[in-house]
């Protein structure tokens, strides 16, 4: 849940980069660190990643300077895609606001993108939360894979196979290169700041 | 969670916020990344991942040495060379952790483990050179030598090690050859043979003895049917 303190004029937003492993949930975290890290003056954490595999989780807090005078900070987290870290994931899961679904778009993963959706709708009723009331936007990633003649799935197919119920906003994104990363996170961050009208 | 009650959170325009929030974040993203001087001149922001995610290979090779870790390690120090291809002494290195991450991917398990200490040193050693840009080059030399020394050292004990194995199971070789034979002076290709022929044999004779146990098994239980037979017969 988001921590509004109206003392202090502060207001943190948690969005958690959710998706099947090796989707490209760090990938968007650090391109957003690495392009952007003068001006969002912050440094990135990442908890005990195993190779280039995330464990735990990774972390990127920034602060969005003073609007309508209110601080605003953006924190934003990825979980460990591999089915074995559940635990790790619900956990992370608990108090988030928005949520951007990162989907592999080979077609090789389809099966692994709508049991991770599952996943996460079920970890999501652990915190009494529903899938179709939270902030959540969808990233179709790794479009940079057409150069490389790898089988994708097409964007209409991956809204068909997750977006259908939901009507979410949807990007197709390349994270290694960075297309469209900022534009999900400018989405998913007004997204949350607009639903917190109904907590 | 809302703290401070006095003032109702429905007083915020939210909406408005989020207009607010989405136009700072234009600000932000569409700027074009600014890069200060010293990242300019040392080309950090390029370098600089690349070694950490080195590193975090590095640890991982550490616990379970698989090919796919190997082969991203020899994958980054590749990309590592093409960038420090006019540094010598960082290219010594960066080659002395190839050797050693292709002598792990070769020996997997069995690798000694004094490569991984090696390659450890070798790579922070590397860190350090690339850290200190002002080091004096009798220091930086200092370190190669070192790292150089250490892994010569390493080297000749794998090849005196592999050589020792080659000559006991030379030694092996040579000695069943003459449990078999009976003649020292037999060549390499007939020994083999007679190994081959050996095991066949070997592989026949197991074969007959197990037959000949079943077939006696099977007529012990025939005759004690009869003996069991004959009694009642009798007792009746």
């Amino acid at each position: 849940m988001a921590f509004i303190n109206l003392k202090t004029k502060e207001i943190k937003i948690k969005i958690v980069y959710y998706g099947p492993g090796q989707s490209g949930k760090t990938t968007n975290l650090i391109y957003i660190y690495s392009k952007f890290r003068n001006q969002i003056r912050s440094k990135m954490i990442s908890i005990d990643t195993f190779g280039d595999r995330t464990i735990f989780f990774d972390f990127l807090p920034f602060n969005l300077g003073q609007l309508n005078g209110f601080k605003i900070m953006v924190q934003l987290y990825t979980v460990p895609g591999q089915a074995r870290y559940r635990a790790t994931r619900e956990l992370v899961l608990r108090g988030a606001d928005g949520v951007v679904f990162v989907a592999d778009m080979s077609k090789a993963k389809r099966k692994e993108n709508i049991v991770s959706l599952k996943d996460l709708h079920h970890n999501l009723m652990k915190y009494n939360k529903r899938i179709l009331n939270i902030p959540l936007v969808f990233q179709f990633n790794k479009l940079d894979l057409v150069k490389k003649n790898m089988p994708l799935l097409s964007t209409k197919r991956l809204d068909r196979d997750l977006n259908s119920k939901l009507k979410r906003p949807y990007f197709t994104a390349s994270a290694l290169k960075g297309y469209n990363v900022a534009s999900t996170l400018k989405k998913i961050t007004s997204m949350t700041i607009s639903s917190l009208k109904n907590d | 969670m809302i703290k401070d009650m006095n003032t109702p959170a429905k007083k915020i325009d939210f909406d408005g916020l989020a207009n607010q929030v989405a136009k700072r974040l234009d600000e932000i993203f569409e700027l074009p990344a600014v890069r200060s001087k010293k990242q300019v001149q040392s080309d950090n922001n390029v370098i600089l991942p690349r070694l950490d995610k080195l590193h975090k290979i590095l640890l991982s090779i550490e616990f379970r040495d698989t090919d796919e870790l190997s082969a991203k390690y020899l994958k980054q120090l590749e990309y590592l060379k093409r960038i420090f291809k006019n540094d010598k002494n960082l290219c010594t290195l960066i080659n002395l952790q190839n050797n050693l991450c292709t002598y792990i991917m070769t020996y997997r398990k069995n690798s000694n483990p004094f490569a991984f200490k090696i390659l450890r040193t070798s790579f922070n050693s590397m860190c350090d050179i690339f850290y200190a840009k002002n080091m004096k080059k009798n220091d930086r030399l200092k370190i190669i030598n070192k790292e150089i020394n250490q892994y010569n050292r390493f080297h000749r004990f794998v090849k005196n090690r592999s050589a020792a194995k080659k000559r006991k199971q030379a030694k092996r070789l040579l000695g069943r050859e003459k449990n078999i034979s009976g003649d020292p002076k037999i060549t390499g290709q007939k020994s083999d043979q007679i190994i081959r022929e050996s095991l066949i044999v070997g592989f026949f004779i197991k074969k007959a003895t197990s037959d000949i146990k079943s077939y006696i098994r099977a007529e012990l239980n025939k005759l004690r049917h009869e003996l069991r037979v004959n009694t009642t017969i009798k007792r009746g």
